[in-house]
C-alpha cells in the first residue's frame, strides 16, 4: 500500500528521479515543490502523508523552517533529504525530530526503509498522544 | 833627719791615698786619718761648699773625724779674709757659724769647692805657716784627687741614674707592648729595609701570621701584590724623610685573601733621634671596603638599570614634581631630562582626563596610607611631548625617606605591543575566516558533488530496475534515465574542474601569460563559430581607437565565454539577444555583457562572485555557483575589475574594466 507523498526539492533532476523512484515503489507524489510556501500550499490543498524535505531549498526558509511547520501544524511524518552529512546540520535538523534523514545520493532500499520506519514511529507516537 | 824621714813617709803615704781610686768618703776619711793618727791630732773634716749665697756659705760633710753634725754655714766675708792670698788660714777658734770651739784650727781651701779642717786643743809646733808648708802640695793633690772621686762618683750616679731611666723606660714599654697588642688595631714595626720587627696580636690576628713567620722577613713581599707595591713604596719613602701618613691598602692574608687595611704610619727613632724604621698602625677595613665594594657595585647596577632599563623610570615627590628622568623616559615621552625635572607631573605626561584621578588617588595615599592602583601593574596612557596619547604599561612604587613621601614609576611604552596584539588578534581572526572558509568550502563542495551523484544513482537504479524487474522495457523511460545520467556526469565534470581552477587559483598556480590581443579579432575567431553553431546570436558593438591589449587568451577565453553562456541561460525566455559592448578608452578597456533575462535580486548582487553562490531566483537553471568566482578572480589577474548592474525581470550588465597598458 502506497503513501501520498510531498517532495520538497530544488534541483529538478534530483526531483524528477526521486518521483520516479517513489512510483515504482508504489507511492503517489502528490505534489513537488521547490520552497517553503510552495510547500505550504500543497499540504494545505492537498492530503499529504509522507513529506520528503530537502534542507537547502530555493528562498530564505530551509527545509528545517519546513519542518518545524509541518511537526506543529500538519501532524505527518517528514524525512530530510540531504547532501549535507556535516554535524552542524545534522544536528539543528535533528531538533525537530525527523522521522528519517535520507543522506543523498540514496538509493531505493534506502527510501524504502526509512518510509517503513517513519510510518511504525508515526503511528506509535500518534497512539501515545491520542 | 828622723823628722825629715816622717814627713817623708807620711807625704807619700798621703800621695798614695790620693791615688787610690776610692769614693770621695773614702779617700777623705784615708786622707784625714793619715793626718790625725801621724800628727796626734783631735780632729779633722772636710767640707763640700754647696754654695756661696751671702751672707752665709753653705757646706755639707764629706767625712769627718770624730763625726760631725752634717752641715756648716760660713759667712762669706771671713770665708774671703780667710782665704785672701794663701790657700790656708791659721786660727784660734773655728770659723764656722755657730761652733763654740777654741785651740788651733787650720783651714785649707780645696780648689774651689771643699775646706779641709784640721784641730788640736793645742799644738803651737805644727799650727804655723812653716809647719803646714810641706804639706800644701799634698793637699792641692788631695783636693785633685778629691775632686777627680766627686766627677766619678757623679758620672756613675749618672750612669745609675741613666740606668734606672732605662730601666723604667724598659718597664714601659713592655706596658705599652702590653696596651698595643690588646688594643684592636694592628701594629708592625718595621726597619729601614722594610724588615718585620715587631707585629701586635690584632696584625696577626688581622694577617693570619704567628710572629715568628713574618719577624725578619720584608713586610712587602708577605703583605703585598704586585698592585700594592708601589703604592707602599711611596709611602714609605716619604716616611723616610720623617713624614707620618695615612693612608689606603690592600693586604694579602696568609690564606690569600686580600684584606683592606687604613693604615697609620710614623717614622721611628732611636733614642739617639736615628731613624731607624716605621711603626704602621693598622684599621681592618675589610668588611667596610667589601660593604662599600658591594654598594658600589649595587649603585652601579641600580645606574645601570636606570640608564638602560625598557622601562622608563620617573620619580616624584608628594607634590608631583618629577625628580628622576631615565635616559628611557626621555625616549618614549620626548622630554629631555633637562626640560622636565623639576616641573609638575600634571603639566606634561598626564593626560589630561586623568588628572583628577591623579591628584585625588595622590592625596588619598598621603592621608590614608592606601593606594589601590599602587605596587602592581595597570594600563593607562600617557601623554608625550608631541601631544600624542599613548598606552602604557604602569608600574607605582611608594617610597618613604627621611618623612618624605616619594614615588617611583616604571613605564613602558605598549603602543607597538598594542599595535602588534591588535594585529595577531586581526591575523587569527583572519585565520580562523580562512579556516571557516575552507570547512565551509569542503561541506559545500560535497553538497555540490553529492547533488548530481545522488541523480546518477536514482537513474541507475531505476534503469536497473527496469531491465531486472520490468516485463515490459519502455524504451523512452529507459532514454530518460540514461539522459539525467548523462547530463549530471557532465554536471560533476564541470563542477570538479571549476572546483580545481579554485584550488589553483588558491595557491597561485594558475598560468599567467598575457600578450597583446587584439580584442574583436579574438572574438571573431574564438567566440562566435561556437555560439553560431549553436544558432545564438551574440550582438556585439565596438566604439574607441581599437588597440591590442595584453591578457591571457586562455584566461580571456573562460571569463568571456563564461560571462556570454550566463547571459544566454539566464535570458532564455527573452526576445532580445545579448550584447557585447566594447569600448576602448584612453587608459582602460571595457567589456559590458548584457542580457535582457531574468536579472539579479538586489540582495544577492552583493555575494554574486563567492564560490557556490547562487542568485535566488535561478530555478532550474543549472550552475555550480562558482563560474562567476572564477571569472572575478580571473579579471583580477589581469589588474582588472569586474562589477554587475542588474535589474529584476529586465536583465543583467556584467562591466570588465581591463587597463590598457602600452604594449
Amino acid at each position: 500500500m502506497g503513501y501520498q507523498i510531498l517532495i520538497v526539492e530544488d534541483d529538478q533532476w534530483i526531483a524528477e528521479s526521486l518521483s520516479e523512484m517513489l512510483e515504482v515503489l508504489n507511492h503517489d507524489v502528490v505534489s513537488v515543490v521547490d520552497s517553503y510556501d510552495a510547500a505550504i500550499t500543497m499540504l494545505e490543498e492537498v492530503k499529504v502523508e509522507i513529506a520528503l524535505l530537502d534542507i537547502q531549498i530555493r528562498g530564505e526558509k530551509t527545509g528545517i523552517d519546513l519542518a518545524e511547520k509541518i511537526k506543529n501544524d500538519y501532524h505527518i511524518p517528514f524525512i530530510f533529504t540531504t547532501a549535507y552529512a556535516d554535524k552542524e546540520t545534522i544536528k539543528k535538523a535533528s531538533v525537530q525530530s525527523p522521522y528519517g534523514y535520507l543522506v543523498k545520493p540514496y538509493g531505493m532500499k534506502d527510501i524504502s526503509v526509512s518510509f517503513d520506519f517513519a510510518i511504525e514511529n508515526h503511528r506509535f507516537i500518534s497512539g501515545i498522544t491520542g | 833627719m828622723d823628722r825629715a824621714l816622717e814627713l817623708l813617709s807620711l807625704l807619700y803615704e798621703l800621695s798614695l791615698t790620693n791615688q787610690q781610686y776610692l769614693s770621695p768618703q773614702e779617700t777623705a776619711r784615708n786622707f784625714i786619718q793619715k793626718f790625725l793618727s801621724r800628727k796626734s791630732l783631735q780632729y779633722g773634716a772636710v767640707w763640700k761648699i754647696d754654695s756661696y749665697d751671702k751672707p752665709y756659705m753653705r757646706l755639707s760633710r764629706i767625712y769627718s773625724i770624730p763625726s760631725q753634725p752634717d752641715e756648716r754655714e760660713l759667712d762669706l766675708d771671713i770665708f774671703l779674709n780667710s782665704f785672701g792670698k794663701e790657700s790656708f788660714t791659721l786660727t784660734k777658734k773655728s770659723i764656722f757659724k755657730n761652733v763654740d770651739m777654741e785651740g788651733d784650727f787650720v783651714y785649707f781651701l780645696l780648689k774651689d769647692f771643699a775646706i779641709f779642717e784640721l784641730y788640736h786643743e793645742k799644738n803651737e809646733k805644727l799650727f804655723t805657716k812653716v809647719g803646714f808648708a810641706p804639706f800644701l802640695d799634698v793637699v792641692k793633690q788631695f783636693a785633685t784627687s778629691l775632686e777627680s772621686r766627686y766627677a766619678y762618683d757623679m758620672l756613675q750616679q749618672e750612669v745609675a741614674q741613666r740606668k734606672k731611666a732605662e730601666l723604667s723606660l724598659m718597664a714601659n714599654e713592655e706596658k705599652f707592648r702590653r696596651i698595643i697588642d690588646n688594643i684592636s688595631l694592628g701594629l708592625m714595626e718595621v726597619d729601614n729595609n722594610e724588615i718585620v720587627q715587631y707585629a701586635n696580636e690584632s696584625f696577626l690576628e688581622f694577617t693570619g701570621y704567628d710572629l715568628e713567620e713574618i719577624l725578619g722577613k720584608k713586610a712587602s713581599d708577605i703583605f703585598l701584590d704586585e698592585e700594592q707595591k708601589p703604592v707602599m713604596y711611596n709611602e714609605s719613602e716619604s716616611r723616610k724623610e720623617g713624614k707620618s701618613n695615612s693612608y689606603e691598602l690592600s693586604m694579602i692574608d696568609k690564606y690569600g685573601n686580600k684584606r683592606w687595611a687604613i693604615i697609620s704610619g710614623a717614622p721611628n727613632y732611636d733614642k739617639n733621634g736615628q731613624l731607624i724604621g716605621s711603626i704602621g698602625i693598622h684599621l681592618d677595613i675589610t668588611e667596610e671596603k667589601k660593604l662599600r665594594q658591594e654598594n658600589e657595585f649595587k649603585d652601579a647596577q641600580l645606574k645601570k638599570l636606570f640608564e638602560k632599563s625598557l622601562d622608563a623610570l620617573v620619580s616624584i615627590d608628594s607634590k608631583g614634581v618629577i625628580f628622576e628622568w631615565s635616559p628611557q623616559a626621555e625616549k618614549i615621552f620626548g622630554f629631555s631630562a633637562e626640560e622636565i625635572i623639576g616641573t609638575h607631573l600634571s603639566e606634561s605626561i598626564v593626560p589630561s582626563k586623568y588628572l583628577e584621578a591623579h591628584e585625588t588617588g595622590m592625596k588619598n595615599y598621603l592621608t590614608t596610607g592606601h593606594g589601590p592602583v599602587l605596587n602592581q601593574r595597570i594600563e593607562i596612557t600617557a601623554t608625550r611631548k608631541s601631544g600624542e596619547e599613548f598606552p602604557i604599561e604602569l608600574t607605582v612604587f611608594p617610597l618613604k625617606h627621611d618623612h618624605e613621601e616619594y614615588f617611583t614609576a616604571f613605564v613602558r611604552d605598549i603602543t607597538e605591543i598594542k599595535a602588534s596584539k591588535e594585529n595577531m588578534e586581526k591575523a587569527l581572526e583572519r585565520q580562523k575566516e580562512l579556516n571557516n572558509m575552507k570547512s565551509q568550502f569542503i561541506s559545500m563542495t560535497s553538497h555540490e558533488l553529492r547533488t548530481p551523484l545522488t541523480t546518477i544513482k536514482s537513474n541507475t537504479e531505476l534503469l536497473n530496475y527496469q531491465l531486472t524487474e520490468q516485463d515490459q522495457i519502455v524504451k523512452a523511460r529507459l532514454l530518460k534515465n540514461v539522459d539525467r545520467i548523462e547530463n549530471n556526469v557532465d554536471r560533476l565534470n564541470h563542477l570538479i574542474n571549476n572546483i580545481l581552477m579554485i584550488g589553483k587559483l588558491d595557491s597561485d598556480k594558475v598560468p599567467f601569460a598575457p600578450e597583446p590581443i587584439d580584442i574583436v579579432r579574438f572574438i571573431e575567431r574564438e567566440l562566435l563559430p561556437d555560439l553560431e553553431s549553436r544558432g545564438k546570436n551574440l550582438v556585439i558593438e565596438v566604439s574607441g581607437e581599437p588597440d591590442k591589449v595584453l591578457l591571457d587568451k586562455k584566461l580571456f577565453t573562460h571569463i568571456l565565454t563564461n560571462l556570454v553562456e550566463n547571459a544566454f541561460k539566464y535570458s532564455e525566455e527573452s526576445q532580445n539577444s545579448p550584447e557585447l559592448h566594447l569600448m576602448y578608452r584612453s587608459d582602460e578597456v571595457v567589456i559590458d555583457i548584457k542580457d535582457y533575462g531574468i536579472g539579479i535580486p538586489p540582495e544577492d548582487l552583493s555575494s554574486l562572485f563567492s564560490i557556490f553562490f547562487r542568485a535566488s531566483n535561478v530555478g532550474n537553471i543549472q550552475g555550480t555557483g562558482l563560474g562567476l568566482s572564477i571569472v572575478k578572480q580571473f579579471v583580477e589577474l589581469h589588474e582588472g575589475t569586474i562589477d554587475v548592474t542588474s535589474q529584476v525581470g529586465e536583465g543583467t550588465v556584467f562591466h570588465l574594466y581591463f587597463p590598457n597598458k602600452p604594449n
